[in-house]
């Protein structure tokens, strides 16, 4: 079924209706830009200089033309295959190996509502666990001032997750892969800022870029109640971790575009949090987690007079997590202080904005705490470290000025996940790699 | 008898320097679009000039001008290669913009 609806979403965009090459989805639709305006590779969600700028003023840049309702929809279809089958189902539904699965459907608010309040709301099908939930949201509003007689952009943000407001490709949310399988086996650990609190949060913040040079961001987030995780169809509610108090996070970023086509981000970002493991409140404490991020972006374009030309670009980001657990010394008899490292670093080159293969280095390491990693019914974890590789070639045929395709674009990927260590073991880490194969279909209403 | 040829030398000049000023006054104010920008920040011109915007990117632009007397004047969507004239009759500082790309703009100051 899944394989007929795969080969269906590609004769659909390929026998569709022919129209003046404009734009993709909402955002496109409002600007009457090409998708590779914005974006690296004609698609989202990497950003181009003028993306970042776009996404930095509240995402209500227009050209004019009459508002029309930014709704635009975005669906995911894959083939995974992984070294090994995994005994009992890949996950419910799917058989051990080689599942097709419409990974997502997505429906987006994605664009302006009034002169300088925009928003971008992700709404999504997960056909992985088959539900619907509120995904991805941001609302903004942002105005220009002049301190110091420098050009300036400040805003203010509410959403849902720490790090969607970012500018950069470096930092979690939208970090690089930007899709992957839901059904290949992928680490145990991860920074409570690397997308744990996605969804679970909601929180307010402050911007500016203050002279097209320094970046600052501060927001302050509260853990959502069962009822509202409830109605936007975050799962599981039972058992999942319960925040105390605000999470306050923090972004200070250099950065620069440059006229010659270069353009470079040097930052860091982090934030702290108070948490009930697994919502249990019975030791009367909480585990503390306090992650310290560090990243850089580079990016070249070759020729900046055309908006198809050759692109490089480089991501970079360490995490840092210091965790006092406090909570989960005493109800799980973990380490009372424990350490967790990522590091990723990618680097992709789009080819007139066509073609584009990346390639990302993976680290996660930290300390060995078998009562703090390992899951009640799963195999025993002493560590939590993994690394590896990943390579990826993506293929865009629409979104540039003279495509002939205005209302969608379409891209598809061949993704390779190779581990030299899983889960704290090397010997076998090979099983878990992962081939991924993806078509992602966008189109605006 | 040779007094009434410098006479006329001198009353062609004056005239010519006239004219000269005249269209120099006149004469268009190029302003390139180029990878997203102006490739002015700030101009200074008389009232009555005119400033021709050339779109020289690969994607749409707009020309937006803004007074500092709160007027508006939205020049629409400009396609690559295009120009667009823009005449600034009224003595005053203005703005203009690409409503698209919102990081583009420039100053106009029109003297008298």
């Amino acid at each position: 079924m899944s394989a007929i609806f795969f080969g269906l979403i590609t004769a659909l965009v390929f026998l569709g209706g022919m129209r003046d090459a404009e734009a993709v989805p909402a955002f496109a639709q409002q600007t009457g830009q090409p998708c590779a305006t914005c974006h690296v590779g004609a698609f989202g969600p990497q950003l181009k200089p003028y993306g970042r700028d776009f996404k930095l003023r509240g995402y209500t840049a227009t050209d004019g033309k009459p508002w029309k309702p930014p709704i635009a929809m975005t669906i995911q279809t894959s083939f995974t295959h992984t070294q090994s089958a995994q005994p009992g189902g890949a996950a419910r539904w799917f058989a051990p190996n080689d599942n097709f699965a419409l990974d997502q459907v997505s429906v987006y608010y994605a664009g302006r509502i009034a002169p300088n309040l925009g928003a971008f709301i992700q709404t999504t099908y997960d056909g992985i666990a088959r539900v619907v939930h509120l995904d991805n949201a941001d609302i903004r509003y942002a105005d220009e001032f002049s301190p110091f007689d420098m050009d300036s952009v400040f805003g203010f943000t509410v959403n849902n997750s720490p790090t969607v407001s970012d500018l950069w490709n470096s930092t979690p949310v939208w970090g690089f892969p930007y899709n992957s399988s839901g059904l290949a086996p992928g680490p145990v650990a991860s920074a409570i800022i690397d997308g744990q609190l996605g969804q679970r949060v909601a929180g307010t913040g402050a911007y500016a870029l203050w002279g097209d040079w320094v970046y600052t961001e501060f927001a302050l987030y509260r853990g959502l109640g069962r009822d509202v995780l409830n109605a936007t169809g975050i799962v599981p509610v039972s058992g999942a971790p319960r925040i105390d108090g605000l999470v306050p996070y923090w972004r200070l970023a250099l950065q620069h575009d440059f006229d010659s086509g270069h353009s470079f981000e040097l930052g860091t970002y982090g934030l702290h949090a108070n948490i009930y493991p697994n919502g249990d409140r019975s030791a009367g404490a909480t585990d503390a987690y306090t992650d310290i991020a560090f990243d850089a972006n580079y990016q070249f374009i070759t020729n900046p007079d055309v908006t198809t030309s050759d692109m490089i670009s480089a991501h970079a980001t360490l995490i840092h997590e210091k965790q006092d657990l406090n909570a989960s010394s005493i109800l799980a008899g973990s380490n009372a202080h424990n350490t967790l490292n990522i590091f990723r670093a990618d680097v992709s080159y789009a080819i007139a904005a066509t073609v584009t293969p990346s390639v990302q280095y993976f680290n996660t390491w930290g300390s060995a705490d078998a009562n703090f990693y390992t899951s009640p019914n799963g195999p025993t974890i002493y560590r939590p470290n993994s690394s590896g590789f990943i390579g990826e070639i993506a293929y865009v045929p629409f979104g540039k000025p003279d495509s002939a395709i205005s209302w969608g674009n379409i891209r598809f990927a061949a993704q390779y996940v190779a581990y030299t260590q899983f889960n704290g073991v090397s010997h076998g880490a090979n099983a878990n790699n992962a081939l991924y194969l993806s078509v992602w279909l966008a189109t605006h209403f | 008898m040779t007094k009434r040829p410098i006479c006329l030398a001198l009353a062609l000049s004056v005239v010519g320097i006239f004219v000269a000023q005249a269209s120099y006054g006149t004469e268009p104010t190029i302003i390139d679009q180029v990878r997203q920008r102006f490739s002015l920040s700030k101009i200074s011109i008389l009232s009555g000039d005119v400033v021709h915007y050339i779109n020289h990117d690969d994607v749409q632009h707009n020309i937006h001008v803004f007074g500092s007397d709160g007027s508006d004047v939205d020049r629409g969507l400009q396609n690559p290669g295009q120009t667009i004239v823009q005449k600034f009759d009224k003595i005053g500082e203005y703005t203009v913009r690409c409503s698209i790309h919102q990081k583009m703009k420039m100053k106009v100051e029109v003297r008298a």
